[in-house]
């Protein structure tokens, strides 16, 4: 599941920033890297989680969508919000519920 | 590949499988990142008398080959328990594991047998302690992971479950903050369940949320947890420990660069900002003659004190989900914004002496648009970024001698085409980065102000009498970078005013050109040309006509270590 955040995450910067994204270290590489906006970041996180938790037929909760955002600003690195992605898809709830 | 005696062997086998094991009798599995870590316990039910003989733990895979992983260790009387750890990369998840025991054993009716110890190995769940700021920001995090996708959580959860409602039995939990101090036993008092059963299945991950007494300490701190191991799997760690846990989560102090805003004009960022000032001087002050004393010079103190606040209890209280194609609503409710200085209102007072106080939101629409590109890659931008802001303000003098309602609607949008400072114009597609030679940001923005002077009581010198509010404005900023050297920026702003009939329209402009001469990490220089004409709210002050030409020096020491 990690790889797969990491990956999503890759692909939602790549589709953002184009040919600005630079690969090497890019995890390494703070958001405001990129941009001054700080709520970027934040959608591109959102979004990455919640591409992968919708594979996995997984919803993320109004408060964790929240909570995730909170962390990430301009100072944040893919490397750190990784673990919050991650915490954020465990507290996710499973979209069909049988 | 190797074949346990056993096999060959006419002896008793005693074969247990690790899942009918109970947990005290049998083994315990600890996985980490780097290693796998097998505990064998054999008392009670199996004694040996001495040394085992010869055995190991093996692997097993598809085919039903067997692979000595490690040998038996050499065990310490009274040989009942040992440890086999092996590389976590030897680690197959498709194989089976056995540990294999040769060896003179005592069963339970004391009668000497010759067996072999055997146990089906399944991989555990890794238990470990960690912070998590997204579900528990105020407690400690247990996380167990399993290391296999079809891992079946019912046991765990059966266990995990009544601790909800009785937290202070899970574990015995001791902090110990870095710096050496003494540990310090804590309790659970409060035990909640972040991930479902069914997620864990999905996500092999489960979180746990404990909240101690007393708290999460406020520095660096480490964590020993030993969990309640009454009805406690038997392929879970009974304990876990992580040192370097981060302290309670506190909004770091703001950094240098988040100073130099004009006071006037600041953003509310943070729920207070405070500064306080005392100046005491002495200076010579002449003293007029009179008709009985000649002119003398006296020495004389003087002191004043000056307190600039900003102060908004509650900050973005609805807090919106950032998210494009939406409109997201930010209020702060209420602020003060005070900058005072003692001693009377005059030209040379040490402050604006002005206190607002008020509300302020922003409603914000990021468009969206996705294709692909030529090389049928994903893109997507957001080609407007709507902003609209709003507030209401209480303004008045320090004395409230003077005292006005007024408030405001702007239109400030950002066209993402016309936004694309120096800073952020190069490529990476390289792999490296190639910065563009130029930059330009263009923000338009249109308002509206409308207020009223409700009292007004003897102002002071500097506090100019005004009418009825009602100010239509639009302009923007416009600045060009060429290369990282020189900056050309404009601001234009057109005003209407209602309040002064015979003199409706005002301009203000202003327009500034910077050469760097040096551009370091630590200090910048260089020259600057500007001109400003016209005037801004509250239109208190004479037209300005300046041209200014002058050399600047900007130094940062501290760099990126503000604090």
């Amino acid at each position: 599941m990690e790889q797969q955040l990491e990956n999503s995450l890759q692909a939602v910067l790549r589709a953002r920033f184009g040919q600005k994204f630079i690969v090497p270290n890019w995890k390494g590489r703070a958001f405001g890297f990129y941009t001054d906006n700080a709520d970027f970041p934040k959608m591109d996180v959102l979004e990455a989680t919640v591409n992968v938790a919708s594979a996995s037929n997984l919803k993320l909760l109004p408060s964790t969508q929240k909570s995730l955002q909170n962390q990430v600003s301009l100072a944040s690195t893919p490397s750190d919000v990784l673990p919050h992605m991650s915490a954020a898809l465990d507290a996710a709830k499973p979209a069909i519920v049988f | 590949m190797n074949t346990p005696l056993f096999r060959v062997l006419p002896t008793v086998l005693v074969c247990l499988t690790f899942t009918a094991l109970a947990r005290a009798q049998t083994a315990i599995f600890y996985a980490s990142d780097t290693t796998v870590r097998v505990r064998v316990n054999l008392a009670p039910k199996i004694n040996p008398t001495a040394q085992p003989s010869a055995g190991g733990l093996y692997s097993i895979d598809e085919n039903g080959n067997w692979t000595q992983l490690a040998p038996l260790p050499s065990i310490p009387s009274p040989y009942t328990q040992f440890e086999i750890t092996i590389p976590r990369t030897q680690y197959n998840p498709e194989h089976k594991y056995q540990v294999v025991v040769f060896g003179f054993f005592k069963n339970a009716d004391d009668v000497m047998i010759q067996p072999s110890h055997s146990l089906v190995v399944t991989l555990p769940l890794v238990l470990s302690i960690v912070r998590d700021k997204v579900n528990c920001p105020d407690g400690l995090t247990l996380l167990a992971r399993a290391q296999v996708a079809d891992y079946n959580w019912d046991r765990y959860y059966e266990w995990l479950r009544p601790f909800e409602t009785a937290p202070n039995g899970i574990a015995t939990i001791m902090f110990q903050a870095s710096g050496g101090s003494d540990p310090v036993n804590v309790r659970a008092k409060q035990v909640s369940i972040i991930t479902r059963q069914s997620t864990a299945t999905v996500t092999r991950n489960s979180r746990t949320c404990i909240l101690t007494e007393p708290g999460i300490p406020n520095v660096t701190f480490k964590a020993t947890v030993n969990l309640d191991e009454t009805n406690l799997p038997a392929d879970i760690a009974g304990q876990a420990s992580a040192a370097g846990l981060s302290p309670t989560y506190t909004v770091s102090f703001p950094k240098r660069e988040d100073f130099k805003e004009d006071t006037s004009k600041r953003i509310l960022e943070r729920n207070l900002d405070l500064g306080v000032s005392m100046t005491s001087s002495v200076a010579d002050e002449e003293v007029a003659a009179t008709a009985t004393t000649p002119k003398t010079i006296l020495r004389k103190r003087t002191t004043r004190g000056v307190l600039d606040v900003r102060f908004a209890p509650w900050m973005d209280v609805l807090q919106p989900v950032i998210r494009e194609n939406k409109w997201l609503h930010f209020l702060t409710p209420f602020y003060l914004n005070a900058n005072v200085a003692t001693g009377k209102i005059t030209k040379d007072t040490l402050a604006l002496n002005r206190i607002l106080f008020g509300f302020e939101g922003e409603l914000r629409y990021y468009t969206s648009r996705r294709w692909e590109d030529e090389d049928g890659n994903n893109r997507h931008s957001n080609p407007i970024w709507h902003r609209l802001k709003y507030g209401a303000q209480h303004a008045s003098d320090r004395d409230f001698k003077q005292d006005e309602f007024t408030g405001k609607i702007e239109y400030a949008p950002i066209f993402e085409a016309l936004y694309n400072p120096y800073k952020f114009n190069f490529t990476g597609n390289t792999g490296e980065k190639i910065q563009k030679w130029y930059g330009y940001a263009f923000q338009p923005r249109v308002g509206f102000e409308i207020g009223r002077t409700y009292h007004r009581d003897n102002p002071a010198a500097v506090i100019k009498p005004s009418a009825n509010v009602r100010r239509f404005y639009f302009g923007g900023d416009l600045g060009f970078d060429l290369t990282g050297h020189t900056n050309f920026s404009v601001t234009d702003v057109f005003y209407v005013r209602g309040e002064l009939p015979e003199n409706r329209t005002q301009n203000y402009f202003k327009g500034s050109f910077d050469l760097l001469f040096r551009r370091g990490d630590v200090t910048s220089s260089g020259v600057f040309l500007s001109f400003e004409r016209g005037q801004l709210p509250p239109f208190a002050t004479p037209p300005a006509n300046v041209f200014k030409v002058g050399f600047r020096i900007v130094s940062n020491y501290c760099k990126d270590a503000c604090r």
